[in-house]
């Protein structure tokens, strides 16, 4: 009996693929894609650069597949390479620390101070500007906050799954899962106040 | 005034409704009883509200359209950078990645494409389009040999020179096959071809050994 594409695991996909069958590669590759590339665009926050990013991510994935032997999910390994790629790109670039980078490098407490354009009295935010807002917001986040934040919120991956792109423990990644959200609380609780009040 | 630290470091699994019934009637009994513990929980639920009103990234289609001609791209330019640093440029190393490539460009595959019903200037077209949507960073250009040259140079530009045309016919291909239930035809004829893969192997081995004679290598 045939299994319809859509229906086999990863697993049979890799398996296809090692023994030659390059849809089966294709088949991976349109499974995750789309994630991939909205992850690569959360990092690179341009689509040319989440583009090269996430093609580069299934080139290796295409190299390294017949000899990968799994000690986690395809899904696990996927982003860990993702990951890594999103980290080189990031340190290939000349970084311009904004205003409010540099205030929280400053300062050394989690307590972060929301930016003064949350003082700006928007009344209507477009989403294209929820999303800057976030985007900003999401910046203000330690390296290791944002990932995790991203990760989980936005790729949804689960804690266990987090802590083995990150190789660290599942208690680390629920801690920095908080502190992010308590940045964020901070950073966006002027919009959403202001939402409420509109 | 700060929440309860035992109570405060669980609000982030409970707004995502992560915790079980008991554990989560201990936090909402202690938030009928504790102001400062409510206002933080409601104000990490806005939170997590507020962030759910953003659209989810949706790539532009005019990127995602050539995302796999580019990995195809990408992958042929790897291993042929790869086969230039290398100082022995063992065949084996490549004949799997490039046997993959290349099965989906031989040159009976033509003859499929008129069997389909598919005009050659709809494959030009094809070729056309693919061609000039590469963007990526690839050195590769319809170059020949030159004079001056060093034997491994031209060994690199011959191969650049293979990858880059067969990858043009990949993305002919591709594109038909994304549009018409002719192309899903071909998709599986395709697959056919993939029985000569040892063939192609032995070929390209063939036509190194021939250029290695030549070159002077
Ligand atoms: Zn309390």
């Amino acid at each position: 009996m045939v299994i319809p594409v859509s229906r086999q695991t990863d697993e049979q996909l890799i398996e296809q693929f090692r023994q030659g069958s390059v849809q089966a590669f294709e088949r991976l590759m349109q499974r995750y894609r789309d994630d991939i590339c909205a992850y690569a665009y959360r990092h690179a926050k341009s689509y040319e650069d989440a583009e090269d990013i996430a093609q580069e991510v299934f080139a290796k994935v295409y190299r390294a597949l017949p000899a990968w032997k799994p000690q986690a999910s395809f899904k696990t390994w996927l982003y860990t390479i993702a990951r890594n790629l999103c980290t080189d790109h990031h340190r290939g670039r000349i970084r311009r620390p904004t205003q409010s980078l540099e205030a929280l490098q400053a300062d050394s407490s989690d307590e972060p101070t929301a930016p003064d354009s949350a003082n700006d009295p928007v009344r209507n935010l477009e989403e294209s500007e929820i999303h800057t807002v976030i985007a900003e917001a999401l910046d203000q986040l330690s390296d290791q906050q944002k990932e995790v934040f991203v990760l989980y919120h936005y790729q949804h991956l689960q804690i266990k799954e987090i802590a083995k792109v990150l190789e660290i423990a599942d208690g680390t990644v629920k801690m920095h899962r908080h502190r992010a959200m308590k940045k964020l609380r901070i950073l966006l609780e002027p919009y959403w106040k202001l939402l409420q009040e509109g | 005034m700060k929440p309860c630290d035992r109570f405060e470091e669980r609000y982030t699994e409970y707004v995502y409704g992560e915790l079980n019934a008991s554990e989560s009637q201990l936090i909402e009994a202690h938030l009928k009883e504790c102001a400062l513990c409510a206002k933080e929980a409601a104000a990490l639920r806005r939170t997590l509200i507020f962030l759910e009103r953003e659209p989810d990234v949706v790539m532009p289609q005019e990127i995602t359209r050539g995302f796999e001609q580019g990995v195809y791209r990408r992958i042929a330019f790897e291993a042929n950078q790869r086969m230039v640093e290398s100082t022995n440029g063992r065949i084996s190393k490549w004949a799997g990645p490039l046997s993959h490539i290349r099965s989906l460009l031989l040159p009976s595959s033509w003859q499929w494409f008129v069997q389909g019903g598919l005009m050659a200037a709809s494959l030009a077209f094809g070729i056309w389009i693919g061609t000039s949507q590469f963007k990526s960073a690839t050195p590769l250009k319809p170059s020949s040999v030159a004079q001056n040259d060093t034997a491994q140079q031209r060994l690199a530009r011959h191969w650049q020179e293979e990858i880059q045309s067969g990858l043009d016919e990949a993305h002919a291909e591709r594109y038909l096959r994304g549009n018409m239930n002719a192309a899903l035809e071909q998709y599986a004829r395709l697959s056919e071809f993939k029985a000569n893969d040892t063939d192609l192997i032995a070929q390209v081995q063939v036509e190194r050994q021939e250029l290695i004679k030549r070159t002077g290598i």
